[in-house]
């Protein structure tokens, strides 16, 4: 029987046919005795497949292993409005441009040029930029958004000393201002990154999109923290190294190095622990997975908040995955405040402390 | 929604499915404790969107696929470039499971599952077994409805043709 039939006959069983193909399908059978016969020895199957599932019955261990589960429900998470989680982003921002101009003005270097996409790299194969020159050589309408004239024309009041988190700086990432070359990864604009200590919403710190890390050099007297203020035009890397600190010989560099393809550091097969987390996102842990640690850019793909698939470097993963964890692995993971679809995220796979 | 409903209502399902997908009762019990971790923790954020059934399902599907190559298991069926079933070789040695069934086709049938593909044994199941509408199966297997029927109805044939119907 050829292969057209055969699905009209199944697609007829389960009344998936319209009434004209039905017409045409039963008038078929009429005439046909090979067909009828393959139409009743399709439906003995369905009725034996349907009762092989009726006589199925889980072990009543079943229910004894699963009584924690059932006695409670899921832990509560804990609910922030969403104008309240922007007005946290927002002042995060503000704070951040705060303590950059501060130490822009107290540091003042006369390398600071325009911010330019010409990215150097130097021995280390570290991306070194150079910042704009603040405040008085800034024009108005480039000015940081919420610098005002008191911030910038004004002796401040002193700063607070900077948490490193806040300093740290994340890049939205979309398909335009991602790239990728030389094994190198480049993504801007930038935005302040928000300490996932004041995140009690995990689904706040999975903006879709969240990609590359700034972070401060490590200077501890001369260095300028980058906001990256001018939109797109901001180099940053893909990859921060989560064994190792990096040491900055520059004012501000980018840290790391994105790890591509051969680029990859050394696969650690982990058989303790591991962590993964998609932006400070805890979303999943394991015991006996190979990951590799590192960060890496992905493409999750969402449905009512449920991971059914990730993509490592634009590819569908496959069962067995490269890179990252084996994406059957990483799938069901829940996450809860993004939106369904295709989101770009980072993946970082750390030991836990 | 509370989690104990949902076990209640759907720990015969996820049985059933893990129990056809592994092919060992050991495997499937495992199976069936992590797809229902799995829920659980995502019961909070399940926003009512899906049907609850196609939830569970999703997430129980999602689990299992691939369950033979992490365990190192082998398909016995022979599928060709175009994806048509051309052999089933049902496993010789029938489980527990089967020796309890009385009859000998349900025997013969269970075999031949087995035997099929799991993305083929998946779509036969939840249709068959489960009985989820086209449109749900494509929505648990994230496939187009296209595919589900043409897999439904290659799987069936290949299953018929096994069991001598």
């Amino acid at each position: 029987m050829d292969e057209r039939l055969t699905e009209l006959l199944s697609r007829y069983l389960d009344d998936d046919l319209n009434a004209a193909e039905r017409a045409d399908f039963e008038r078929m059978v009429e005439t046909d005795s090979h067909l009828r016969s393959e139409l009743d020895g399709t439906r003995r199957l369905r009725r034996s497949v349907a009762s092989l599932a009726s006589a199925m019955e889980p072990p009543a261990e079943l229910n004894r292993v699963m009584e924690p589960l059932r006695q409670g429900p899921p832990a509560p998470k804990r609910h922030v409005r969403p104008v309240y989680r922007w007005l946290g982003a927002a002042a995060a921002v503000v704070l951040g441009i705060t303590v950059t101009l501060e130490m822009a003005r107290r540091n003042p270097s006369p390398a600071m040029v325009e911010p330019t996409r010409n990215v150097t790299a130097n021995s280390d194969n570290r991306e070194i930029f150079e910042l704009a020159p603040l405040p008085s050589a800034v024009p108005e309408e480039n000015r940081p958004v919420g610098a005002t004239e008191h911030l910038l024309d004004e002796q401040p009041p002193p700063p607070p000393a900077p948490e490193p988190s806040a300093l740290e700086v994340v890049g939205p990432l979309t398909t335009d201002e991602f790239s990728v070359a030389n094994g190198r990864a480049s993504a801007g604009p930038v935005k302040e990154h928000i300490d996932p200590e004041t995140e009690v919403d995990s689904g706040g710190a999975v903006p879709p999109g969240t990609g590359a890390v700034l972070r401060r050099a490590e200077q501890p007297s001369s260095g300028a923290a980058a906001t990256g203020k001018g939109g797109g035009d901001t180099p940053s890397d893909g990859d921060r190294d989560l064994s190792k600190s990096a040491p900055s010989p520059a004012g501000l560099e980018s840290v790391g190095r994105f790890e591509h393809e051969s680029d990859r550091p050394k696969s650690l097969a982990i058989t303790r622990p591991t962590v993964v987390l998609v932006d400070s996102v805890v979303v999943w842990t394991g015991t006996t997975t190979s990951c590799d640690v590192g960060r890496w850019p992905v493409v999750l793909f969402l449905r009512h908040g449920v991971v059914i698939d990730l993509g490592i470097a634009g590819e569908l993963g496959d069962d067995e995955g490269t890179g990252v964890c084996r994406p059957v692995d990483l799938v069901d993971t829940v996450l809860s405040g993004v939106a369904d679809g295709r989101v770009e995220a980072v993946i970082v796979v750390e030991q836990p402390q | 929604m509370v989690f104990d409903e949902v076990y209640e209502r759907f720990r015969r399902p996820v049985w059933r499915l893990a129990r056809r997908l592994t092919g060992s009762d050991e495997e499937a019990f495992d199976a069936t404790q992590e797809i229902f971790l799995r829920i659980w923790r995502g019961l909070s954020g399940f926003r009512g969107e899906a049907k609850l059934s196609t939830w569970v399902f999703q997430i129980a599907w999602n689990y299992l696929r691939g369950h033979h190559r992490r365990h190192g298991k082998h398909l016995k069926a022979v599928v060709d470039k175009s994806e048509e079933i051309v052999a089933l070789t049902p496993d010789p040695a029938p489980g527990p499971e089967r020796r309890a069934v009385a009859s000998d086709l349900l025997d013969r049938v269970a075999g031949a599952m087995d035997a099929l593909p799991e993305h083929y044994r998946a779509v036969v199941w939840l249709r068959d077994g489960e009985d989820l509408s086209y449109a749900e199966i494509a929505e648990v297997l994230d496939l187009p409805i296209g595919t589900v029927r043409s897999r439904l109805a290659r799987a069936r044939a290949a299953l018929k043709e096994a069991v001598d119907l």
